[in-house]
């Protein structure tokens, strides 16, 4: 009990809707959904397509505003905040892993990983710096000089979580970080999620469709026609055990 | 971001685009061209046109007419002393008009004698011959440089310059020159009904030529000039109480016992107060002219048709702008994708338009540069090939065609780039408001 009191709460998510309106009908993506996330944990968001879990992580990411319901990041309330300080929040907290790695197409590996700093209007030098260092990270010093389309789809998706990880997030989302790569490649990639949360102690929200790659998930979250099924705690993956109900 | 960065990616996405980016460069120095090379031409009017005016006198000298309708009007040497001492006035002079006919072998023509002060004598430019001297009181002539011109032969009528494009052979300075003046009592009719001048000849010695060729135009080109004192007592003796051509008379048709001017130029003291002086005389009722009023009514006229021909060149400019409008519209929906990534990324909103407005304002800038570059190029071309043909068009001796001013390159380079900066505006806010999701969605 001790130890579940230190744990801080980075996402909260409370009561969330998101209703389309298509043509007369009304659709709800998400259709109430509460949940916390806290600092360190690597959850994952599972559900078929058109469950409502890449609304969900867009809303905790700012990039799309809820209809009802409140998400705060780090104890800061986001779906009233403007578009640019989204942007800024982001910018300062948020790394983001995308299916389609998403790499600037004329940039080689090293400038697309320095990207994020360069928002942050950090110097070339230290950039480019740290941007090798995330490479190595990731096990890619190698290949620092090649533009995406000299790499394949595992190691452009290397490239895309060493962007995530060089601002230094807090938090990291992954919208199907897998989706794109073969078996193998896809087990190396999750070893290194894993890796960082464990080594680095980020807290990663990934979403995927495959309930077999959540297993190395602390949290699972399950969800359905816009609403929570079940969320399951990973004993292997998490010492310290919490039942929740929904 | 910094600005530097900003910068670097736009011009990493100029070059991804070469072919693209030069078409559009290519507008906008096109535009440029016509803009720099329309004012280049308006300043070249401009330029010759204030020479051509300078070259009529000296932009402080107002001249007063006397227009001989009122009596009480007339600029008599008592007229003269009272204007000198206006606060205006630094000096003045009289112009005294006489006219005579000269004559050499078959040669003959008309000439004005102007008498002026021997200080105003003394600033008319000498080509050959000699200063006429004024302490021994001989009357001496300045004879005008296109005079010449005028020579017809009394016999048949003929004016070798004006009918043939010939000189005469009549050297006033060599040659002996009688002049004759007409007076009332000289005057007969002869046995055909004619006309003749029966006055006495009488050698008046011209000893120098007006400085410049018989194609170089001045005000002192057409007429003789003379020491205004000695010319007034030359013509008292030859007229002896008879009429003056040019002096008024009395009711009985008598001379006066006073000079009567018909012009007197007077010097004003500050440039700033010419226009003062000129409204002064104006309000008394006198007519008169002076280069400056003539040079800023010249330049107001000179500006509209700059304007106008800026308005031209400045429609192609146009037309590049929407050519940059169009460039970067395009290249922003290419990269949708792109934006949408630099959204996530935590990209600030107003570094993306940033970066679309400094990729139209570098299209911009390089067309301003590119364009003034040629533009001088083309101004030289202008100015060899088509300068001679203006030239002639304009009846000037050295006309320039194209005249570009040292700040225009800058302005036309500044100028570029704020329409690129401009052109680049719209298509940037609409990059600005892309929605993020289009980087997560998947295609």
């Amino acid at each position: 009990m001790e130890k579940q009191l230190e744990k801080k709460v980075v996402i909260d998510v409370e009561d969330l809707y998101k209703i389309y309106r298509v043509g007369e009908e009304k659709v709800r993506a998400l259709d109430g959904v509460s949940f916390k996330v806290f600092e360190g944990e690597f959850v994952a968001i599972v559900g078929t397509s058109g469950s409502g879990k890449s609304t969900l992580l867009n809303m905790m990411a700012g990039l799309e505003p809820p209809t009802k319901g409140h998400i705060s990041i780090s104890g800061k309330n986001i779906e009233k905040l403007k578009e640019n300080q989204l942007v800024s929040l982001r910018r300062k907290r948020v790394g983001f892993i995308f299916q389609s790695f998403n790499l600037i197409g004329s940039m080689n590996a090293e400038e697309n990983v320095a990207l994020p700093l360069m928002f942050r209007g950090v110097s070339k030098e230290t950039r480019i710096k740290k941007a090798r260092e995330m490479l190595e990270v990731v096990g890619l010093s190698k290949h620092r000089k090649h533009i995406p389309t000299q790499m394949s789809g595992g190691q452009q998706q290397r490239v895309g979580i060493a962007r995530a990880l060089v601002v230094n997030p807090s938090i990291i989302f992954a919208d199907e970080p897998t989706g794109n790569l073969d078996s193998v490649t896809t087990s190396e990639i999750l070893d290194l999620l894993r890796e960082l949360v464990n080594e680095q102690g980020k807290t990663l929200v990934m979403v995927t469709h495959d309930k077999e790659l959540a297993d190395v998930a602390d949290k699972v979250i399950h969800i359905k026609d816009g609403k929570i099924t079940k969320i399951e705690i990973k004993k292997e993956n998490i010492e310290n055990e919490k039942i929740e109900e929904v | 971001m910094k600005f530097k960065d900003i910068l670097g990616l736009s011009l990493g996405n100029l070059k991804r685009r070469k072919w693209r980016t030069v078409l559009t460069v290519t507008g906008v120095f096109i535009g440029t061209i016509s803009v720099v090379i329309m004012l280049s031409l308006g300043y070249g009017l401009k330029q010759s046109m204030t020479e051509q005016i300078n070259s009529f006198g000296s932009m402080n000298d107002i001249m007063v007419y006397y227009d001989g309708s009122d009596s009480s009007m007339q600029i008599t040497d008592d007229k003269l002393s009272e204007w000198e001492e206006l606060p205006f006035v630094s000096s003045l002079y009289p112009e005294l008009v006489i006219p005579v006919d000269m004559e050499q072998g078959k040669w003959a023509l008309s000439v004005i004698i102007i008498g002026l002060p021997e200080d105003i004598l003394s600033e008319i430019p000498i080509g050959e011959g000699r200063m006429p001297s004024v302490a021994n009181g001989e009357l001496e002539l300045i004879m005008g440089n296109q005079m010449i011109c005028d020579v017809y032969n009394k016999n048949t009528y003929e004016y070798p310059y004006w009918d043939n494009n010939q000189l005469a052979d009549f050297d006033f300075l060599n040659d002996t020159v009688y002049s004759k003046f007409t007076k009332e009592s000289s005057v007969k009719v002869d046995d055909n009904g004619n006309l003749v001048n029966t006055a006495r000849k009488k050698i008046i010695p011209i000893v120098a030529m007006v400085e410049g060729g018989v194609e170089e135009y001045s005000k002192y080109s057409y007429a003789a000039y003379a020491e205004l004192d000695i010319l007034k007592n030359y013509i008292k003796k030859v007229y002896k109480g008879e009429a003056i051509p040019g002096q008024p008379t009395d009711r009985n048709g008598n001379p006066l016992n006073y000079w009567v001017y018909l012009m007197a130029t007077v010097r004003v003291s500050d440039k700033d107060m010419v226009e003062d002086a000129v409204a002064y005389f104006r309000e008394m009722g006198y007519r008169v002219d002076n280069s400056q009023e003539w040079l800023e009514e010249t330049e107001s006229m000179l500006n509209i048709v700059q304007l106008v021909l800026g308005g031209i060149g400045a429609v192609a400019l146009l037309v590049a702008a929407i050519g940059i409008t169009n460039t970067i519209t395009m290249s922003i929906y290419e990269r949708r994708k792109e934006i949408g990534i630099m959204k996530v990324l935590g990209c600030d909103i107003s570094d993306i338009g940033g970066m679309f407005i400094s990729e139209a304002a570098f299209i911009g800038f390089l067309g301003g540069v590119v364009g003034v570059i040629l533009s001088y190029l083309l101004s030289f071309i202008l100015n060899v090939v088509a300068g001679p043909m203006a030239s002639i068009a304009l009846e000037m001796s050295d006309a320039t065609l194209s005249v570009i001013p040292f700040w225009l390159p800058f302005v036309a380079i500044a100028f570029a780039t704020m329409i690129g900066m401009l052109a680049g505006y719209f298509p940037a806010r609409k990059a600005t408001r892309m929605s993020p999701l289009l980087a997560i969605r998947n295609e």
